[in-house]
């Protein structure tokens, strides 16, 4: 072979390996691109998502769990409310107590109960406010309904024709997990 | 750049401008007239940058042709046809310039080709001595471009003639050119008949220019015998006339190679490429590299943050849940008690309560007036609704507090804080 037509294919030889290099290094990104991730959908999300979160702090899961607890340690037991009623209710003259059944309530188990005193007269009136006392001084009572009524006259003004006190217990038994 | 020195090399004799016409050494042992004419060139005072050759010599064939006008590329191809070998890069060829005939007649040419590889091989061995060959010319282009004749269409006859042989040129003002070389010294009987052959083909031309070099070391006698005289020329007259000849144009055996060759140009290219090249993978390279170690950033904070979520996740849904059973587990507010005994406290006597009704936010009190209704700003019910309402616990209804009561018979609401 000629020396001219070695040095051609040479020169051939060159410039086909360089455009081979120029084309690989364009072609490269496209094949496999160099991943920046600016636009990384999962750290997008996982951001969103801890913003959204950053409200429910530790300190905050503490505060509510501890509240949680000290409202644990007030519900009632079976035994309690029946030393409670027995104490205040039933073991007192004149009141009759109705059990209502659950209260419609998510979460927690709560009982009504309907404390009733007919014939009541106004002689009555001071163990009338002493049980509703009772029941507002009490944990885990709510007085959800309190209905007082009289009759018609002079006479009629001394006797309660309704004297209904309701009210809601929170037992033990919610629904919250503690783990 | 210096002018380039004119050489005549005729056969194997060699004359420079102001020297004679001397044969060229012969090297016994190979006879080598390349290597002689190179010696000769090496031998001058000063020795020459670039010189341009007059040229003949028996390898060089040439012939009187029709042909195309045009540039150097167009006669080629014109002539390619006929002759194939001109379409081979590597043969040395060179014409004449070409002439039309008056009156649109076709266009012809003297046309010259060197049937040896002789000359480019004669510019390397130049150059291994510095010395650049600018151009090779057939003599007789050195002759049509003395001022007698002047590259046009003019009656001439001329006669080279020295010891390495003769030429015998002859011209018509209608563009015919005729040509007949003798390869080695012919005898004056030759030339007289060939010179008369010369003047025949141009007999209205027999009084135009007769032109004359004759170097031999036995000149011949010219005898106008039609009453022409010739006119004497030197080898100085052709050797000047060779500088004003166009070294890229149709009469240069040997045109200048472009020092932009194709393999240069193909490796300015891949220089050229290879710098983008380099550029696309230095930037590849970076941008990787710049991913990789944002990559790795972003799996820190992803870690992070999926640790972070996970906690806070967590956090949430026992918060929630607390809250849900707090929240369910609402007490109402512990007023009811209170506000009984303010109700007490706060009744005139004129006033009598028929009912109350407590509900978790929410109290209504009915009952009577007995007295004094009349007074709306004194009387016991404005008295009790002041009473009342001084409670921190509850509040009146606006409304009520701002009515007029009319009847005895009343109904006030409010509300627990």
């Amino acid at each position: 072979m000629k020396p001219a037509k070695r040095k051609r294919i040479g020169a051939i030889i060159t410039l086909s390996v360089t455009l081979v290099g120029l084309g690989t290094a364009y072609v490269a990104p496209l094949v496999h691109p160099a991943v920046i991730g600016r636009d990384n959908p999962v750290l997008i999300d996982l951001r969103r998502r801890n913003s959204d979160l950053q409200g429910f702090t530790a300190q905050r899961e503490k505060d509510t769990e501890g509240r949680l607890a000290f409202y644990r340690r007030q519900n009632w037991s079976e035994n309690g409310f029946k030393l409670w009623a027995d104490t205040n209710v039933r073991g007192t003259a004149g009141w009759i107590l109705n059990d209502l059944g659950p209260a419609d309530l998510k979460h927690v188990t709560g009982r009504r109960y309907a404390m009733q005193r007919p014939n009541a007269t106004a002689d009555d009136w001071p163990a009338i406010a002493r049980l509703l006392q009772t029941m507002e001084s009490a944990p885990c009572v709510s007085v959800v309904s309190v209905t007082l009524t009289v009759g018609e006259g002079i006479v009629g003004s001394q006797h309660f024709s309704q004297c209904l006190l309701i009210g809601v217990f929170y037992f033990s038994g919610d629904d919250a997990r503690t783990d | 750049m210096s002018a380039a020195v004119p050489v005549l090399l005729w056969n194997n004799s060699v004359a420079t401008l102001g020297s004679p016409l001397t044969p060229l050494r012969e090297f016994r042992d190979r006879g080598d007239g390349l290597r002689a004419f190179r010696e000769s060139i090496e031998q001058m005072e000063p020795q020459p940058a670039a010189i341009r050759i007059l040229y003949a010599s028996p390898s060089l064939s040439q012939v009187t042709t029709t042909c195309t006008k045009g540039s150097r590329a167009d006669v080629r191809d014109g002539l390619s046809a006929d002759y194939p070998v001109l379409s081979k890069p590597e043969t040395s060829w060179a014409a004449h310039k070409v002439l039309m005939q008056p009156g649109g007649g076709e266009a012809s040419t003297i046309l010259y080709i060197e049937e040896s590889d002789s000359l480019p091989l004669l510019r390397a061995m130049l150059e291994e001595i510095n010395v650049r060959l600018e151009g090779v010319f057939p003599i007789l282009t050195a002759l049509e471009a003395l001022p007698a004749i002047g590259n046009k269409p003019q009656g001439a006859v001329a006669l080279l003639h020295s010891d390495a042989g003769g030429m015998v040129y002859s011209a018509t003002s209608g563009g015919d050119r005729i040509v007949h070389v003798f390869q080695t010294a012919a005898s004056g009987k030759e030339i007289s008949e060939k010179l008369a052959d010369a003047f025949a083909a141009s007999p209205a031309d027999k009084h135009g220019n007769f032109l004359v070099l004759d170097v031999s070391s036995t000149p011949l006698t010219m005898e106008g015998g039609d009453g022409v005289k010739p006119k004497e020329i030197t080898l100085d007259d052709l050797l000047n006339a060779t500088t004003t000849l166009d070294a890229k144009g149709l009469c240069n055996l040997l045109p200048p190679t472009s020092r932009v060759s194709v393999d240069l140009i193909l490796y300015v290219a891949s220089v050229v490429v290879l710098v983008f090249a380099v550029l696309g993978w230095r930037n590849y390279v970076s941008e990787l590299q710049a991913s990789e170690s944002n990559l790795a950033a972003q799996k820190a904070e992803q870690t992070r943050l999926e640790t972070q979520n996970t906690q806070l996740f967590a956090n949430k849904e026992r918060t929630e849940a607390a809250e849900a059973v707090l929240s369910a587990a609402s007490v109402a507010a512990a007023h009811k008690w209170k506000f009984l005994n303010a109700l007490n406290q706060a009744r005139p006597v004129p006033i009598s309560i028929r009912s109350v009704a407590m509900t978790e936010r929410t109290w209504a009190v009915s009952g009577y007036i007995h007295e004094e209704l009349q007074d709306p700003t004194n009387g016991p019910y404005q008295i009790f609704l002041k009473n009342l309402s001084a409670g921190d616990d509850w509040t009146l209804d606006p409304a009520i507090k701002a009515a007029v009561q009319k009847s005895p018979d009343f109904t006030i609401t409010g509300v627990f804080k």
